[in-house]
């Protein structure tokens, strides 16, 4: 299980040759993943919700391999949701072992990222996050930041309340510090200081399991 | 040379699905006027009588073991000849008898807000009849007694059961009156919290409650820039693919598709 699967991917024929044909028109630059049922996909499958993540997980490197290589630009991943630390503690552990684990692979695994040149990126309220899982998240940035061919954004300890409210209170900050002055603030200002700002605007919201929630 | 052979099978591949698209679509469409010919209702579904209306969405709705109190309808207009405003008079006459209390329309460009908003204003007053019990009320933009920060408060009694606020918004209200927050002098950055936030927005925004339920009309399954702190929980549901074709069946199919959706919060 790894993060850039190189050897491990074998694309059939017709996968091939449909990502041949698909590069021939219009791709979207930027695709965002909600990865949802895992748990749903698990218990229908009679098995417990943390191989259902790891399952989830081992499917998503795959998907971020066809946007590798389909040449999508940006690829954002909905991984974990402030509102998912109402769960079982036990849960939360499982989520967030897995995260340190993938994380730390990453470190692993950077010459293949620089070959690629995919620079991670993780957004949210990395605050809330455990000590540990915040030093890895750290280090995977930081190993990945001068790489540009593709970005990977990962959604961790994120809501977009928390990110809008995040935004507004580093402007409130920035007046109060008198950094700023009122002619200045604007809405404009507001995307600027978001998690997301360096990122380009969603072309497509893929959510998985069929809910309609966006 | 290869290249070019993938070009011409993308342009194949693309065209049989326009086309299929397409048969598809006129086909829904020559089945949805067939049936209103079959069923001889009148184009202006107005004209039916308004008890038979409220019979029968009572009916449908029923069983239902969740239904919206707030629903948000998303239009993609382009200019004001797309509009057929009768249409959302209609919308507006459904969710007063489904026990909506809130109704809020939406387009990006503002068109229905800024240019079309005395129209509606109007037709509502003259097509729409009113039962005794019910109360419909024009949010804090279009109510002229209703300052900004109050907002409408709910539930008005006055001895009305059914009670209806109709918004109308645009991507200005989306984005813009962000501002307003920015420069709020009560707010100092160690009170900046979701909670805190939150509760300026209400006010911001006439108290409005979140809308569970969010109708669009077109093909693409999109926000458009609606009210972005107020839709983290929203269901996205295609009502129509053109407003002109919006039908009582297809509101009620909606409502239906809603009931069955299963909110789990996070946990």
């Amino acid at each position: 299980m790894s993060w850039i699967r190189n050897e491990e991917l074998k694309l059939s024929f017709f996968e091939n040759l449909a990502i041949k044909i698909i590069k021939q028109g219009p791709i979207p630059k930027h695709i965002a993943f909600i990865m949802d049922g895992n748990r749903r996909w698990a218990t229908k499958f009679n098995l417990n919700k943390s191989e259902g993540h790891k399952f989830g997980f081992e499917k998503l490197s795959e998907a971020l391999q066809w946007c590798l290589e389909i040449g999508i630009q940006e690829v954002t991943v909905y991984a974990f949701s402030i509102e998912n630390f109402k769960r079982s503690q036990d849960e939360i552990d499982t989520l967030m072992g897995l995260a340190k684990e993938k994380f730390a692979k990453v470190l692993e695994e950077k010459d293949k990222l620089h070959e690629k040149g995919v620079k991670i990126r993780v957004v949210g309220n990395l605050d809330m996050l455990p000590n540990d899982v915040q030093k890895v998240v750290a280090d995977a940035m930081l190993l990945t930041k001068d790489n540009s061919k593709s970005i990977l954004n990962v959604a961790f300890a994120y809501t977009s309340r928390d990110e809008i409210t995040n935004s507004i209170k580093t402007i409130v900050e920035g007046v109060e510090n008198n950094e700023l002055i009122s002619e200045d603030l604007d809405n404009v200002l507001i995307d600027e200081c978001m998690y997301t700002n360096q990122s380009s605007p969603v072309d497509l919201l893929v959510r998985t399991s069929g809910e309609m929630r966006l | 040379m290869e290249s070019m052979i993938l070009k011409a099978i993308w342009f194949i591949i693309h065209f049989i699905v326009d086309l299929i698209e397409s048969l598809f679509y006129y086909g829904l469409e020559f089945r949805e006027n067939f049936i209103y010919f079959i069923k001889n209702i009148s184009i202006d579904s107005l004209s039916r009588s308004k008890k038979n209306e409220l019979a029968y969405i009572e009916a449908r709705i029923n069983d239902l073991k969740k239904l919206p109190k707030h629903i948000a309808v998303i239009l993609n207009i382009n200019n004001k000849k797309d509009v057929d405003l009768s249409k959302l008079v209609n919308l507006v006459s459904w969710s007063m008898n489904s026990n909506v209390n809130f109704i809020s329309f939406y387009d990006y460009k503002g068109i229905l807000k800024n240019q079309l908003a005395s129209s509606f204003h109007q037709l509502i007053k003259d097509k729409l009849t009113l039962n005794n019990d019910e109360n419909l009320v024009w949010g804090p933009d279009y109510n002229l007694k209703a300052s900004l920060n109050e907002g409408v408060e709910f539930p008005h009694r006055n001895g009305f059961i059914k009670h209806l606020v109709i918004n109308i918004y645009s991507s200005y209200d989306s984005y813009s009156l962000f501002n307003k927050l920015l420069t709020d002098d009560e707010l100092s950055s160690k009170d900046i919290k979701i909670e805190n936030v939150n509760k300026k927005i209400s006010k911001l925004y006439g108290n409005i409650p979140e809308p569970e339920l969010a109708l669009y009309i077109g093909k693409t399954t999109c926000t458009a820039g609606f009210l972005p702190w107020h839709i983290r929980l929203t269901e996205f549901i295609q009502i129509s693919y053109k407003l002109k074709n919006l039908t009582l069946d297809k509101y009620i199919r909606v409502l239906y598709k809603y009931a069955k959706c299963e909110q789990r919060y996070g946990k």
